[in-house]
C-alpha cells in the first residue's frame, strides 16, 4: 500500500461513512468471534457427551459378559462339588476305621490315609475351570473375551482402540490390574473351620483374612448400600480404602459350623494343614467381593478442522450374591458407578504411569482425568 | 420542523444509528441464543439415546422397544425435535471384529447355559426443529444421528 492510498484511507476513516464503515466492520468481527467460539464449544460439548455414552456403553457390555462368567462358575461348580463330595465320601470311609478307634487319636495316620485314600476326582474339574478362568494365572480364555468384547464394542460405539481397560481395581495389584482376570480363587477347606478370633469388620483377600476395629473404618459412600464400610482412606494399611464386611454381634462366625458337624474342633484344627490344601470350589477373591470393570475411553473428535481427543473414565461393578453351587439362582446384577480415583491408588498409579510416557503425556494432560492428581 | 432538526444534529444522528443498531443487534443475540438452542437438542438427544440403552441393558426394555425411552428422557426438549421423524433401527455391527465375536457367541450359545448374553446396536435418527431462524434456513429440520450398541446380562 503506497502513501497516496494510506492518505486516503485515513481520510475515508475519519470521515462519518468511514467510521460506520470500521463500526460494521468491528461488529461483525465480534459476532463471527461469538460464533465460531459457540460452534466450537457446543460441538466440543457434544463430543464430550457422546464419548460419555460410549464408555458407559462399552463398561456395561463388559460387566455382560463377565455377569454371565460368574454364572459359568456357579454351574461349574456344581460339577466340581459333586466330585468334591464323591471325593470327600471316598476319603470318609477310608479314615472311618481309624477315626473312630479308641483315643488317643492317632492325627498324623488319619491325615496320611486320607492322603492315599484320595480320588482326587475333583482335580481334573479344578484344572479345566483354571485354565478356562484364569484362576491362580495371568489371564484365561473367559477373562480374555470380555477384553475381546469391550474392545470391540468400544470400536462400534465410536472410541478408538486401543482402549485402556482396568480389572476389579478397587483390590487389584499394580502388575495385574490391567491383566483380563476375573479376581476368583479356589476356597480350600480349611476356610469352612469356625474362627474363633473376634473382630468387627474383616475382609478377605487370596482367602486371608484381615480384622480391623470399629475406629479403622469409615464410611463406603456407596448408594447401592449405604451401610457399607472401608478401611479409612488414611488408615496405614495396604487394604486402606478396601470395602470390609460388618461381623455379627463383633463375633467372626464366618465359615460356619458345617466342619464341627462331621469331627471335634479340636480334631480339625490339627487337620489344618492338610485341610489348607484341600481346595474346593472356586469363589471370589476377595470378601466383600470386588468384580469391577474400569476403562478409560478415548473418542476422537473433529472441532473446527482440528482434531481433540475425548477422555472419559466409566466403570461397572457386578454385584453376585456368592458363587456357590447353591447360589445358582441368584440374581447377578451390573451397574455403572462413578470412578473414585482417590479411592482406588492402583488406578491412580496406573495412570500417572502412563502420563510419564512420552506419546500419552500431552494426551493424557489435556484430559480432565488427572485433575488433582 | 423541530423533529426533522433534532435529526440533523450529532445526538439525533447518534440515535438514529442505535435505532438501525439495535434490531441488528437483538437479531445476532437471538440468533446465538438458537444456535445453542440447536447444541443443547443435540446433546440432550446423545443422552436421551444413551438413557434408553441403559434401560435395555438394565432389562427393562426390549431391544427394538427404545422409542419410548428416548422420548421421555428428552424431556423438555421434545418441542425441539419432530418425534414423527424419530427412527431406531438395528444395525449390523459395523466391524469385521464385531462381526466374528458375534458369531463365535452364536456358535457357543447352541450349548445351553453357556453364553446367556446379547446385545444390540442401533442406528438412531432424528431431524431436529431448532426455532425461529433455522427453521427458515432448515425447513425441514436438522438430521441428527448416532450410534450406539450395548450388550446386557442375562439376555
Amino acid at each position: 500500500m503506497g502513501s497516496g492510498e494510506m492518505n486516503t484511507f485515513s481520510t475515508t476513516l475519519k470521515k462519518p461513512l468511514g467510521q460506520v464503515l470500521l463500526a460494521t466492520l468491528l461488529f461483525c468481527f465480534i459476532f463471527t468471534a461469538l460464533f465460531v467460539g459457540l460452534y466450537k464449544a457446543g460441538t466440543a460439548y457434544l463430543f464430550k457427551e457422546r464419548s460419555r455414552q460410549a464408555v458407559n456403553m462399552t463398561a456395561l457390555s463388559a460387566g455382560a459378559v463377565y455377569a454371565n462368567g460368574l454364572q459359568l462358575v456357579r454351574e461349574s461348580n456344581i460339577l466340581l462339588m459333586t466330585a468334591a463330595a464323591f471325593d470327600a465320601w471316598t476319603i470318609g470311609s477310608a479314615v472311618s476305621a481309624a477315626a473312630l478307634a479308641p483315643p488317643p487319636l492317632d492325627i498324623a495316620g488319619i491325615i496320611a490315609a486320607a492322603k492315599v485314600a484320595d480320588p482326587h476326582t475333583r482335580d481334573g474339574i479344578q484344572k479345566a475351570q483354571a485354565t478356562f478362568f484364569g484362576i491362580d494365572l495371568p489371564t484365561g480364555p473367559y477373562p480374555e473375551l470380555i477384553f475381546g468384547q469391550a474392545a470391540v464394542v468400544a470400536g462400534e460405539n465410536g472410541l478408538s482402540q486401543p482402549p485402556l481397560f482396568a480389572y476389579n481395581h478397587p483390590t487389584a495389584t499394580a502388575e495385574n490390574v490391567m491383566m483380563p482376570n476375573m479376581a476368583l480363587r479356589f476356597r480350600s477347606a480349611a476356610e469352612l473351620l469356625p474362627d474363633t478370633e473376634t473382630s468387627s469388620f474383616s475382609l478377605t483377600h487370596d482367602g486371608i483374612k484381615h480384622t480391623f476395629s470399629p475406629d479403622e473404618v469409615e464410611p463406603a459412600h456407596n448408594p447401592l448400600n449405604p451401610s457399607q464400610m472401608r478401611v479409612r482412606k488414611d488408615f496405614p494399611s495396604p487394604y486402606s480404602g478396601w470395602w470390609v464386611r460388618r461381623e455379627k454381634d463383633g463375633s467372626n462366625s464366618a465359615g460356619g459350623s458345617f466342619l464341627t458337624k462331621i469331627a471335634p474342633l479340636s480334631v480339625l484344627k490339627q487337620m489344618k494343614g492338610y485341610l489348607e490344601k484341600f481346595k474346593l470350589d472356586v469363589t471370589d477373591r476377595d470378601d466383600p467381593p470386588c468384580h469391577t470393570f474400569a476403562l478409560l475411553g478415548v473418542m476422537p473428535g473433529n472441532i473446527g478442522g482440528q482434531t481433540k481427543r475425548f477422555f472419559q473414565l466409566g466403570e461397572t461393578r457386578v454385584m453376585a450374591d456368592g458363587l456357590a453351587a447353591w447360589d445358582i439362582l441368584h440374581p447377578i446384577t451390573t451397574h455403572l458407578e462413578k470412578v473414585d480415583l482417590d479411592s482406588s491408588p492402583v488406578l491412580t498409579q496406573t495412570l500417572q504411569t502412563l502420563k510419564n510416557i512420552p506419546g500419552l503425556n500431552p494426551m493424557i494432560k489435556s484430559s480432565e482425568i488427572l485433575d488433582g492428581l | 420542523m423541530k423533529k426533522a432538526n433534532a435529526l440533523k444534529n450529532q445526538n439525533g444522528q447518534a440515535l438514529s444509528e442505535l435505532t438501525l443498531a439495535i434490531p441488528l443487534l437483538f437479531l445476532f443475540a437471538a440468533g446465538i441464543i438458537q444456535f445453542s438452542i440447536v447444541f443443547l437438542s443435540y446433546v440432550q438427544f446423545e443422552h436421551a439415546c444413551g438413557e434408553a440403552a441403559r434401560e435395555y441393558a438394565a432389562g427393562i426394555v426390549g431391544k427394538d422397544s427404545l422409542t419410548p425411552g428416548i422420548i421421555d428422557n428428552l424431556g423438555y426438549f421434545t418441542r425441539y425435535f419432530d418425534l414423527s421423524t424419530l427412527s431406531v433401527e438395528p444395525r449390523a455391527p459395523g466391524s469385521a471384529a464385531s462381526n466374528a465375536f458375534e458369531n463365535v457367541r452364536r456358535s457357543i450359545g447352541i450349548i445351553p447355559h453357556t453364553l446367556n448374553f446379547d446385545g444390540a446396536e442401533w442406528a438412531i435418527k432424528i431431524r431436529c426443529r431448532p426455532p425461529y431462524f433455522f427453521t427458515v434456513l432448515f425447513p425441514q429440520g436438522l438430521p441428527i444421528k448416532t450410534i450406539l450398541q450395548v450388550y446386557r446380562y442375562p439376555s
